[in-house]
């Protein structure tokens, strides 16, 4: 695992990519880049649980996927959101507003 | 949705894989691409994006688990597996398959009979508020009713919501000049609409169509009628149908299937009640003609029992209300459950149906035995193969799970063959059930229910079979599983419990068997008191009697009829008699005793007979005293009676019934000529009732029997004898023609089909059971060869070595007698009111089952004991 950039936490990815893919559809090296660029290179996405986690997402039903066109003309697999995607983001971001609000407040407690 | 492309691509595997390469590539080439704008250079790119990528091939497993099912894929390569596995054995598996095979597939036969004649409901509306009306009177019980009966029954609203009746009768019908024998169901008018039934063609007959008796000549042909009679031909609508001279107008086609009210019975045409008169001989609004059958439909409260005792309750107000002086008085209506259809032989099929579904359980439990010890056979001598593979780390639950597998897939093969097996013996069961009668026609087939239980079996297979020998297998021990000569003694203990099983129930079985062959034997050997052999029995009747219409005194044709065929050659004696030996009909009826000092006494329940000159002798009846009927006794000389036995001692006890004289029938002060032995001239298990014999040619018929003692071909007299009928007796019609020995066996049919089927399952599970021996002795000769070659070499004779094996199957196959017999005589108790005259304990029974299972398990045993004796010693030595 590379120093000063520590990968997404557990359960937080699909967070991250509902999030990414909530803008409009994206190939999965753009959500990597996205997320990346988005954090100011403080969150790295690595290939090896993006992919399996994108399938994953796709056999649940939360995003599907498309062979297209990308900009340069090239072959590529973009995943894009559906309904059921966009309710689970929600529930998601709510649930990670709760977790955050009761970290700060323990932190702050102290 | 997804499940489906889950599954779909668990099978397509290789595109997954290339289809995820390309979105790798993808992903690297943009990577690179970036690297490059940053100024890295080409090669340094490539390198950084492959590092920062990871392991490619280890990231497309993990991706590609996401898209397919895992277990599935895993399953998938234990089938293959499993097939391959099969395929190496090729006698095992075709042992394997086929006692599945037979064990399921009778199995499905007969619960596709019990289906369709037991537990599949009527095609119709709410078939379980369906009841049908049963008339319980003083002496006896009565389904069929007088049509006064009907009207006041549907008037109870509160308890029936819909009631229809009908009548199922056999006519000939004139379709243009040709004569064909068909089945009639006069109908009231709300029946189609009970079913809820749609026309194929036309419409169907209503309340309109049944209003005035006499003024509604119209019919509805059934769908088989129409596509067998009329080709299918939709213009049938614009033709008419003849029966008796009346000219009834096709209104419609019934849809196809359409079974009315009962779940097996044939019809050809659907005529309004209010021709009953015209076609049958019944006046309708007569309350002397019991004929009608009732079906009702109940009002959803209150329920059966409730309902049923309502109208028992209310039978009185009913009866009050309905003509003085009928047939039937004083009845009390009750309410059957009839949601499986109007119940005319259900019940009575019921016990037969059972006992034989118990009898291919038990089959089925032989077969399953025979499997698992096959597998454990087989799982022995693959020992070393599961002791490496859990040497190398599979897990005992895969190693379980392959073996259940190739156990599920024998079960998957024998299932499918037992499905076709199963529909070609239901083909041949109805065969067998309908054979000898044209109108009550069983008619199930195979259905989804079927195809269920077909899987459920093969599934209890599998858990019967298949998962003992799995879980053993799988406790094998890597390390002493290695070596070659470890034997295990425990496996074989089940091994010869489960032979010990195989034999109980073949006891079992072939004790079953042998008691219904037993009852069949006793019934073709009953003293009927004549002589069946060499009979032919024609009826000759006008068409579409029925018996309550009146005839004429000695008709001319039917001297003639009889006169010609008395002259055909190779005819020794012919007679003609009512209703016809055999035939399965009676005429009831009483006499009055006419002498002075017999006070008139009235005797009832009497069979009643008409019999020509030559009747007696015909059939080598015995007379014990008086004369026969001569051609004296004719339409103008004084009547004479002939009394049997039973007759005589009744009415007469003590004296000489000769001379006395008798009212019956329609005829007065009959003088009695004769007393003859009594006789079952209706039924062969009824015995005789006391019997008067009047002469044929002083009373009224419709035609008779005609019944030919002859030592030609019977076939070949009965085509003589239609040419007959068809030359001399214009009017008349021949209605049956059999031989009386094929009048007995239809009515002993029952019987017949029990005795046979029960052999049939006998034989199977016998057979199961000494294949299992075989292969038990078989594989033991096999894992002792060694032994066997030792034991050579130091001198064992072949008688030796013959009897080391055969020892074994004679305790099995004894201790499987010694269990066997007492479960038997247990079970026998369940079959005994379906016997005729046999001891449940049957010692000459038991005997030749023991004899048939000791014989072949000994040969079961020696065929395979026999390759022991010619083992050659120097060669066993030099094995391993």
């Amino acid at each position: 695992m590379s120093k000063g950039k520590p990968d997404v936490l557990q359960g937080t990815l699909d967070l991250l990519i509902l999030k990414t893919l909530s803008r409009g559809r994206q190939h999965g090296y753009g959500i990597a880049v996205h997320i990346q660029t988005v954090s100011n290179d403080a969150l790295r996405v690595e290939e090896g649980s993006l992919y399996p986690a994108l399938h994953r997402m796709e056999q649940d039903g939360w995003i599907r996927a498309e062979w297209g066109a990308s900009g340069k003309n090239r072959k590529a697999k973009f995943y894009e959101m559906t309904a059921a995607g966009r309710r689970q983001l929600s529930a998601e971001e709510k649930k990670w507003q709760n977790v955050t609000a009761a970290v700060g407040t323990v932190l702050n407690f102290a | 949705m997804s499940l489906i492309r889950r599954i779909r691509d668990t099978f397509r595997p290789h595109r997954l894989d290339s289809q995820l390469d390309d979105e790798f590539q993808f992903h690297l080439e943009q990577r690179i691409e970036d690297l490059t704008a940053q100024g890295a250079a080409p090669e340094e790119a490539r390198r950084e994006a492959a590092r920062m990528f990871g392991n490619r091939a280890h990231l497309r497993e993990s991706t590609r688990d996401r898209d397919m099912l895992v277990w599935l894929q895993s399953i998938l390569q234990d089938l293959r597996f499993a097939a391959r596995n099969l395929r190496r054995s090729p006698a095992f598996t075709a042992v394997a398959i086929l006692s599945l095979a037979f064990g399921i597939g009778v199995n499905a036969a007969i619960f596709t009979m019990v289906h369709g004649v037991l537990l599949e409901k009527l095609p119709a509306p709410d078939p379980q508020r369906i009841v049908q009306v049963h008339g319980h009177y003083k002496d006896f019980d009565n389904d069929s009713f007088h049509f006064p009966v009907f009207r006041e029954l549907r008037r109870q609203r509160a308890i029936f919501s819909d009631l229809i009746g009908f009548r199922n009768t056999p006519v000939l019908m004139d379709i243009g000049g040709s004569v064909q024998h068909v089945a009639l169901e006069l109908v009231t008018g709300g029946y189609f609409r009970f079913f809820n039934a749609r026309p194929a063609l036309g419409r169907l007959l209503d309340e309109e169509d049944d209003r005035t008796e006499g003024a509604h000549p119209v019919c509805v042909l059934s769908y088989d009628a129409w596509q067998n009679l009329f080709g299918g031909d939709p213009a049938v609508l614009r033709r008419t149908v003849g029966i008796r001279g009346i000219a009834l107008r096709i209104v419609g086609v019934a849809p196809p299937g359409f079974i009315g009210a009962e779940l097996q019975s044939r019809y050809d045409l659907f005529v309004p009640s209010s021709e009953s008169h015209d076609l049958a001989g019944i006046p309708r609004e007569s309350a002397n003609y019991i004929w009608l059958r009732l079906l009702g439909r109940l009002q959803p409260s209150p329920a059966r029992a409730e309902a049923s005792a309502r109208l028992e309750a209310a039978s009185r107000t009913i009866e009050d209300a309905l003509p003085k002086g009928r047939a039937n008085q004083g009845g009390v209506y009750r309410l059957l459950d009839a949601s499986k259809g109007y119940d005319s032989w259900r019940t009575a099929l019921h016990d037969p149906l059972l006992i034989l579904m118990g009898a291919v359980s038990l089959v089925l439990l032989v077969a399953c035995a025979n499997l698992a010890n096959l597998l454990l056979a087989r799982a022995a001598e693959r020992r070393q193969e599961y002791a490496i593979k859990l040497a190398i780390g599979i897990s005992r639950g895969r190693l379980v799970r392959q073996l259940l597998v190739e156990t599920a897939l024998l079960a998957i093969a024998g299932g499918a063959l037992a499905f076709l097996l199963s529909a070609a013996l239901t083909r041949f069961l109805l065969a067998m059930f309908n054979a000898g009668s044209d109108w009550a026609v069983l008619n199930v087939s195979p259905n989804s229910s079927v195809l269920w239980f077909t899987l459920g079996a093969c599934l209890i297979t599998i858990l019967l079979a298949g998962v003992y020998p799995a879980w053993h297998a799988s406790r094998t021990d890597a390390g002493p599983g290695l070596k070659a000569s470890a034997l295990g003694g425990r496996r074989n203990l089940v091994r010869r419990s489960l032979i010990l099983v195989q034999v109980t129930l073949a006891v079992v079985l072939l004790f079953g068997a042998n008691l219904f062959a037993h009852s069949l034997r006793n019934l073709k050997t009953i003293d009927l008191g004549y002589r069946i052999e060499h009979i032919l029995s024609v009826q000759v009747g006008v068409s579409g009697t029925l018996n309550h219409a009146r005839g004429s005194v000695s008709p001319p044709e039917m001297r003639e009829v009889l006169d010609r065929a008395r002259h055909l050659p190779g005819v020794e004696s012919a007679a003609l008699s009512v209703p016809g030996i055999l035939s399965g009909n009676m005429f009831g009826g009483s006499i009055t005793l006419t002498d002075a000092g017999s006070d008139r006494r009235q005797i009832g329940d009497l069979g009643l007979v008409m019999a020509s000159p030559g009747f007696f002798s015909t059939l080598r009846m015995t007379m014990l005293h008086g004369r026969d009927f001569s051609p004296g006794d004719g339409p103008g000389a004084p009547p004479v009676a002939i009394v049997n036995q039973r007759l005589a001692s009744l009415a007469w006890p003590g004296e000489d019934p000769i001379g006395r004289h008798l009212d019956g029938w329609n005829s007065k002060n009959v003088e009695v000529i004769g007393v003859i032995a009594n006789t079952r001239d209706r039924q062969v298990r009824d015995a005789s009732a006391p019997t008067v014999y009047l002469a044929f040619d002083q009373q009224q018929t419709l035609g008779g029997a005609l019944e030919l003692r002859s030592s030609t071909g019977l076939p070949a007299l009965e085509l003589a004898v239609r040419q007959i009928v068809k030359s001399a007796a214009p009017g008349y019609q021949v209605s049956a023609a059999s031989s009386l020995e094929l009048l007995r066996d239809n009515q002993i049919h029952q019987e017949r089909l029990l005795a046979f089927l029960s052999s049939l399952f006998g034989a199977l599970g016998a057979t199961l059971a000494l294949v299992g021996i075989y292969g038990l002795i078989a594989y033991s000769v096999r894992r002792r060869t060694r032994e066997i070659g030792i034991r050579i070499s130091l001198g064992a004779q072949k008688r030796d070595v013959l009897w080391l094996f055969s020892r074994e199957a004679a305790w099995l196959i004894g201790g499987g007698i010694l269990l066997g017999i007492p479960a038997a005589l247990l079970l026998a108790r369940f079959v005994g009111k379906l016997l005729y005259q046999v001891p449940t304990f049957d010692p000459a029974g038991i005997a030749a089952t023991v004899a048939l299972l000791a014989l072949g398990g000994l040969t079961a045993s020696v065929l395979p004991a026999r390759g022991a004796t010619r083992v050659s010693p120097i060669e066993a030595l030099r094995e391993d």
